[in-house]
């Protein structure tokens, strides 16, 4: 039974009707709070914190709590603050100037969380600012430990809290009167290569310039080409869509009301396999409001993929919408329509299904066993390599005679390791919004990574051609990988289809744990042999890899991993032999990083073992090994991502410098240090420091496209059309950085728009560390191609006796040799209404038949209590070689929230099962991913090369810093230790059994 | 998703009791619902139709009662650990162990009631208050005050008997003491795995023998433990602990000596 309560929000009296059981979230997004975040349903996300008090009058009443685990009853009477009312603070809203009006007013703090790049998808960053405003008006001048206890409860998963906390500790100062530090990033003009500085060189303060003591600092080191002389490129720009994140605005997929929404709900298998005997809907029909039910009954039967890739979709092709059998806990049974979640929740326990249960296996060494459980019995999959002996994918790849190579080493080491099931876990759960049109087109608003691609795919699922299909992806919060894969949007059409009507489907924090994607756990086997010099003349790599239970992604990303294993390293014969295959379990899928960190987590103990038991150093060893400038890279030919590849050769890398300057941040001196090492003061304790080499890819060589649009306006402004998914990334901004640069304009100029299939041309999407480098170059040749026809034009009409291109494009401006000028906003207008009229506009696109990789080195330092196992990382440091950073901030925060959800799959991330294969963990705690206050000090070193076949010398840095942190772990664990750990997680209780294996 | 057929907030202790008492709805008290609605959101629990919220009885209090702290039931954490006597109390170590109860956010809504009704097997604020002696204060629908001492409130939680209780308050013996806290976690601020809370008092300093359970806890010593058993015990006796995927039961019991030593150890270097 409704009933009213009043709440004060941001200073307004609201009096509402509530249901006993709703939360006080749902109320204040009913009453139009978008701010208030959804991320789970237990309160650890802390997405929609909020202030809340009883007693207004006194302002330090106000305590940070979750909105989402109160009732709305609860909260009769009290007051609110939310991200939106802090911006009101201060004068009346009525006593604004005109021109205060017209331009947004930022806070202090917000203006930080902007210039620091605090804010990457700005899901989590309205919970945020407002846990540390509260933190401000109570404490003043924080230590870096309070601010980051402060804003604890607010996890984010995108950039390892290091600027939101340097952005907190800057607004500090400046209230305080004092003027922060500029937020300097150093780039310098290029010595030679052979200049760079020695470790003594560095600044005896290591880096830390004055001001609020972070406990980061981001740098960059001198690069080994000079960049071009760039205006917008390769600076520190705020990211383009800042403001309305600082500001909490509706711009994610749940923030829009539709008229006539109803919810949509995922009855979900509770065993592991089974065939499903009958499902009785009618009890859940019966109910009023429940305006669907779903079933395999209801849906037509099309066999797809479900990965969000190119066409055509690499194979197996082994699901359907809705089957009649169920292969893991999670799997998808039924869904429901109704108008409200509380009855999809009733209509979804009312569904009566029926099971003959199937036996199950949880393991690949289980399922190639012959009579094991036939996961894939249907007769109408398509392209399983051997459905009978579940392997989904058989892969081989073979470069020269490995067997004879080995024959005639000097010295052969094998070794095998196993890494396991993580999820991205990005802080805004999959959501779908899916509605008719007015001219009866489906319209998918979807938090995707690939809005082409889902058009594309779900165009058969759902019987209607792809010119009806519409798909808007607005802003994304956090993906990871784990949406590039069509995982619900299917459902949720389906359902508007039968029901006509919108319908939102939002997946809770369970579901996404049981029944979204993972990465694919691993069993990695090497062999490899040295000359007596060292040298690596052959690897033999043996991964047999667990898709769960369908293959999406299985053949790619275990391609990747044999690509990353078998080209680090230069190696004159490989050899790559994998397995992929089925088991009853949740589906990994595409997660930053790709099969890479699987890969380096074997490959980089694998040559450190070897290196050791050869007798070499263990870095000397890598260095001599690695793969260099100039060396081409045979691996790539024979894997592509699921056809054939093209050559590649190393144009770039300055990987011998990422490891001079990642040893000097880390102290790499400090490991012949005894006192050190073993404390004299803390008996229990060891403490060590490890090293991993990284190497990764930039986009997918030959079948990567990206396409922009670049649109003059009458003001000499730009619109740019881009199909690339920014997912916090800041690829919107460095997108425009890169037009704004080629056109000679500030980046507000550049009005940049992503992503919708019905405006925006083409591009794969966000994944592979492609966007700033594929879709980057399409807007940067598109820039070219306006910038030709304005010159074309200001030479024709404005100049006289000038060629075009005499003229180059500076400070908005047409620039003649001789001086002269013509404002941009005269061409435009003249273009467009004077003379010879048209629009000036251009579209390019763009692929790259090679990826050139990113090269970095990851050292971390860290303590282990022998008496318990438990690690604690003190410091990690990444020095990164991505080419030119188009922008510094944005680059440095993709490695620190890499290295940070890299130490969550190192230490404590983890999917446990019971032995029926039911999931035991389904909220965020249990799934520990890395709050605020117990990060390990992060410093990341962009190490600049220039890139000659990327956008202003760019290359990619998404990926790479989840790579290489789970050996350098291993790595420091060893080095303190003496104990080698060929398994992640490094859990107290995996790390005591292994110390007390050596024991005994 | 939180189905629910009733909200009410009593005004006296005998109206909660009447909501309670009443069998023909499924009603359960409210605290601060850092728990609850959590588990009704997730509909973990389906057996609920109606919540009882205990914000208007009056429980939200923090007072000095002679040798004791007394502390209202529906106290927040955050109220608790903020007070200048429980944050003085044996050195602090309310505060030291609530840091690990979670967030600041959920530390502003969850009551020191809730976290005592619940005695998660991983608080390390339960077991503080078992070491430093606790006791509970419960109240029945005859209007009838109880007060036990934590770990025997423990044995008899929640009561068997159809006839609801409600805890009021927790009394906390003042007084000089020392404490140390040690804990394994999978991460810093993560719920431990194996914890141990040490209290000693200054008259347990004292050379007279006191007696002592079977480990070695006296009224003047002791030492909690959690991660061992289905809520945080006194150490000593038998634990019987649960293996989990944090750490299964063998690798929980060899971590008993370890964090009990060490507790005991940094309760020992303290000054009282
Ligand atoms: C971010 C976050 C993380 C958390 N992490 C964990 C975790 O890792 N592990 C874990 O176990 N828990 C965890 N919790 C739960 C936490 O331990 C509890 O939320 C808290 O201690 C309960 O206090 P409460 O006042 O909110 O109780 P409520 O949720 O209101 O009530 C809890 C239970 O106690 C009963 N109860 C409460 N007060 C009384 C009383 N005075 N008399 C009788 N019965 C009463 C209620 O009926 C209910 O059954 C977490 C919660 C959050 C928000
Ligand atoms: S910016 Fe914090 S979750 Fe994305």
């Amino acid at each position: 039974m409704p009933s009213p309560i009043t709440l004060t929000i941001n200073g307004s009296l609201h009096c509402i009707d509530i249901q006993p059981g709703e939360l006080l979230r749902t109320t204040l997004r009913r009453l139009r709070v978008y701010s208030v975040k959804h991320a789970d349903e237990t309160g650890e996300s802390g997405a929609d914190a909020i202030l809340l008090t009883r007693t207004p009058e006194d302002p330090t009443s106000y305590r940070l709590v979750n909105s989402g685990l109160i009732l709305a009853a609860q909260a009769d009477g009290a007051s609110i603050i939310s991200l939106e009312g802090l911006e009101e603070e201060g004068e009346e809203s009525a006593t604004r100037s005109r021109e205060e009006a017209l331009s947004p007013r930022l806070s202090a703090l917000q203006q930080q969380f902007i210039e620091c790049g605090a804010i990457q998808c700005g899901y989590c960053t309205p919970a945020q600012m407002l846990a540390a405003q509260h933190l401000l008006d109570k404490d003043p001048q924080p230590s870096e430990a309070a601010v980051r206890a402060a804003i604890a409860g607010v996890l984010c998963r995108c950039t390892g809290y290091l600027k939101p906390v340097q952005a907190v500790l800057r607004t500090a100062a400046q209230l305080q009167g004092k003027t922060p530090p500029p937020l300097e990033i150093d780039v310098r003009d290029a010595p030679a290569t052979g200049e760079w500085p020695t470790p003594d060189e560095l600044p005896p303060d290591g880096w830390r310039g004055e001001g609020p003591d972070t406990q980061t600092q981001t740098r960059s080191v001198p690069v080994t080409v000079a960049p071009p002389q760039t205006q917008v490129v390769n600076k520190a720009e705020p990211k383009v869509d800042a403001v309305k994140l600082a500001k909490g605005r509706p711009v994610f997929t749940d923030d829009v009301d539709m008229p006539g929404m109803l919810y949509g709900g995922l009855l979900t298998s509770p065993v592991a396999h089974a065939r499903i005997l009958s499902i009785d809907t009618s009890a859940a029909l019966a109910l009023p409001g429940v305006h669907a039910v779903q079933t395999y009954a209801d849906l037509p039967r099309v066999i797809y993929a479900s990965g969000g890739q190119s066409y055509p979709q690499p194979p197996p092709y082994d699901q359907v919408c809705l089957d009649s059998k169920v292969r893991y806990v999670g799997d998808r049974v039924a869904t429901v329509a109704a108008e409200t979640p509380e009855l999809v929740q009733e209509a979804l326990e009312r569904i009566k299904v029926e099971y003959e249960e199937l036996p199950a296996v949880f393991s690949p060494e289980d399922a190639i066993q012959p009579g094991a459980p036939v996961i894939h019995d249907e007769d109408d999959a398509q392209m399983i390599h051997d459905a009978k002996g579940n392997i989904a994918v058989k892969l081989r790849v073979d470069h020269n005679d490995v067997d004879d190579a080995l024959a005639s080493a000097a010295f052969v080491f094998e070794s095998e390791y196993r890494v396991h099931q993580v999820q991205q876990s990005s802080i805004e759960p999959h959501i779908v919004i899916t509605y008719w049109d007015e001219d009866d087109r489906l319209v998918i608003r979807t938090s995707t990574q690939v809005p082409f691609h889902v058009r594309r795919m779900v165009a058969p699922l759902l019987g209607l051609p792809v010119r009806r299909i519409r798909v808007v992806k607005p802003r994304i919060g956090g993906g990871f990988g784990g949406k590039q894969e069509v995982l619900i949007e299917d459902l949720c059409a389906h359902l508007t289809i039968a029901t006509g009507r919108p319908v939102k489907f939002e997946y809770t924090r369970k579901l996404e744990f049981t029944s979204a994607r993972t990465r694919h756990p691993q069993r990695l086997r090497f062999r490899s042999g040295v000359d007596a010099s060292g040298k690596l003349v052959a690897m033999d790599v043996r991964v047999v890899a667990d898709t769960g239970a369908y293959g999406t992604h299985g053949l790619t990303v275990q391609m990747v991993t044999g690509f990353r294993a078998l080209s680090t390293y230069w190696l004159p014969a490989a050899r790559f032999d994998c397995d992929v295959v089925y088991t009853n379990k949740p589906v990994p899928g595409a997660f930053r990083g790709y099969g890479a960190p699987q890969a380096l987590f074997g490959l980089e103990q694998h040559m450190e073992e070897m290196a050791l038991a050869f007798g070499m150093d263990p870095v000397e060893f890598k260095r001599i090994n690695w793969v260099k400038e100039g060396q081409s890279l045979p691996m790539a030919v024979a894997m592509g991502e699921g056809r054939e590849g093209f050559p590649q050769t190393v144009e770039s890398s300055g990987l011998a410098e990422c490891v001079e300057t990642g040893a000097a941040s880390i102290g790499w001196d400090r490991r012949n240090d005894p006192e050190w090492k073993a404390p004299p003061d803390r008996p229990h304790i060891r403490r060590g420091i490890g090293l991993a080499i990284c190497m990764h890819g930039t986009g997918i060589a030959g079948l990567d496209m990206g396409a922009a649009s670049i649109k003059l306006n009458d003001d000499g402004s730009f619109n740019l059309l881009v199909g690339a998914t920014d997912l916090g990334t800041g690829s919107d901004t460095v997108l425009a950085q890169i037009a704004a640069e080629a056109l000679g304009v500030p980046l507000e100029q550049i009005l940049i728009y992503s992503s919708d299939t019905d405006f925006t041309p083409f591009d794969t999407g966000a994944y592979a560390s492609s966007t700033t480098y594929i879709s980057g170059g399409a807007v940067l040749k598109a820039a070219e191609d306006v910038s030709r026809q304005i010159r074309r034009h200001a030479a024709a009409h404005l100049f006289d006796g000038i060629e075009a291109d005499q003229l180059w494009l500076e400070g908005q401006k047409v620039v003649a040799p001789d001086g002269e000028t013509v404002p941009l906003e005269t061409v435009a207008l003249h273009s467009i209404h004077q003379e010879e009229q048209h629009q000036i506009m251009a579209t390019a696109s763009h692929m790259s038949y090679v990826s050139p990789p990113p090269f970095a080195a990851q050292y971390v330092s860290l303590e282990v209590d022998t008496e318990t196992g438990q690690v604690t990382v003190e410091k990690a440091a990444m020095a990164v070689d991505c080419g030119i950073a188009i922008n510094p901030v944005t680059a440095s925060g993709q490695v620190e929230g890499g290295m940070t959800q890299a130490l969550g799959y190192a230490l404590c991330e983890e999917m446990p099962y019971d032995p029926n294969g039911k999931l035991q963990i389904d909220r965020f705690g249990d799934y520990r991913i890395l709050a605020a206050d117990e990060m390990p000090q992060l410093d990341t070193v962009l190490v600049q090369t220039y890139e000659p076949t990327g956008p202003f010398g760019a290359k990619a840095i998404a990926e790479i810093p989840m790579d290489g942190m789970a050996p350098a772990i291993a790595s420091a664990i060893f080095d303190a230790t003496g104990v080698r750990i060929r398994q992640i997680p490094f859990t107290p209780e995996r790390v005591w059994r292994a110390l007390q294996r050596e024991e005994s | 998703m939180a189905i629910l057929a009733e909200y009410h907030k009593p005004t006296s202790l005998a109206q909660a009791f009447e909501l309670l008492s009443d069998p023909a709805f499924r009603r359960v008290p409210l605290a601060g619902g850092a728990h609850l609605v959590g588990v009704l959101e997730t509909r973990e629990r389906r057996d609920i139709e109606g919540v009882v919220d205990l914000a208007g009885l009056g429980l939200s209090f923090i007072e000095q009662d002679g040798a004791y702290l007394h502390v209202g039931a529906m106290t927040t954490i955050t109220d608790l650990i903020e007070h200048p006597l429980s944050a003085e109390l044996a050195g602090g170590i309310l505060p030291d162990t609530a840091r690990y109860e979670g967030p600041l956010n959920l530390r502003n809504a969850a009551t020191l009631g809730g976290v005592v009704a619940l005695a998660e097997p991983d608080s390390e604020t339960y077991a503080a208050l078992l070491a430093l002696n606790a006791s509970v204060v419960t109240a029945d629908p005859n209007g009838q005050d109880t007060i036990s001492p934590l770990q025997e409130f423990a044995d008899a939680w929640p009561a068997a008997s159809q006839a609801p209780s409600l805890i009021t308050g927790i009394r906390l013996p003042l007084g000089q003491a020392a404490a140390g806290h040690a804990r394994i976690a999978r991460t810093p601020m993560d719920r431990c795995i194996v914890a141990a809370v040490a209290v000693i008092r200054a008259d347990g300093k004292s050379a007279r023998p006191e007696p002592a359970d079977g480990g070695g806890n006296t009224a003047s010593a002791r030492v909690a433990l959690c991660g061992v058993g289905p809520r945080p015990s006194l150490a000593g006796g038998r634990h019987i602990p649960e293996g989990d995927f944090k750490g299964s039961a063998e690798y929980r019991l060899a971590m008993v000596e370890v964090v009990v030593r060490r507790a005991r150890a940094a309760a020992a270097a303290t000054r009282i």
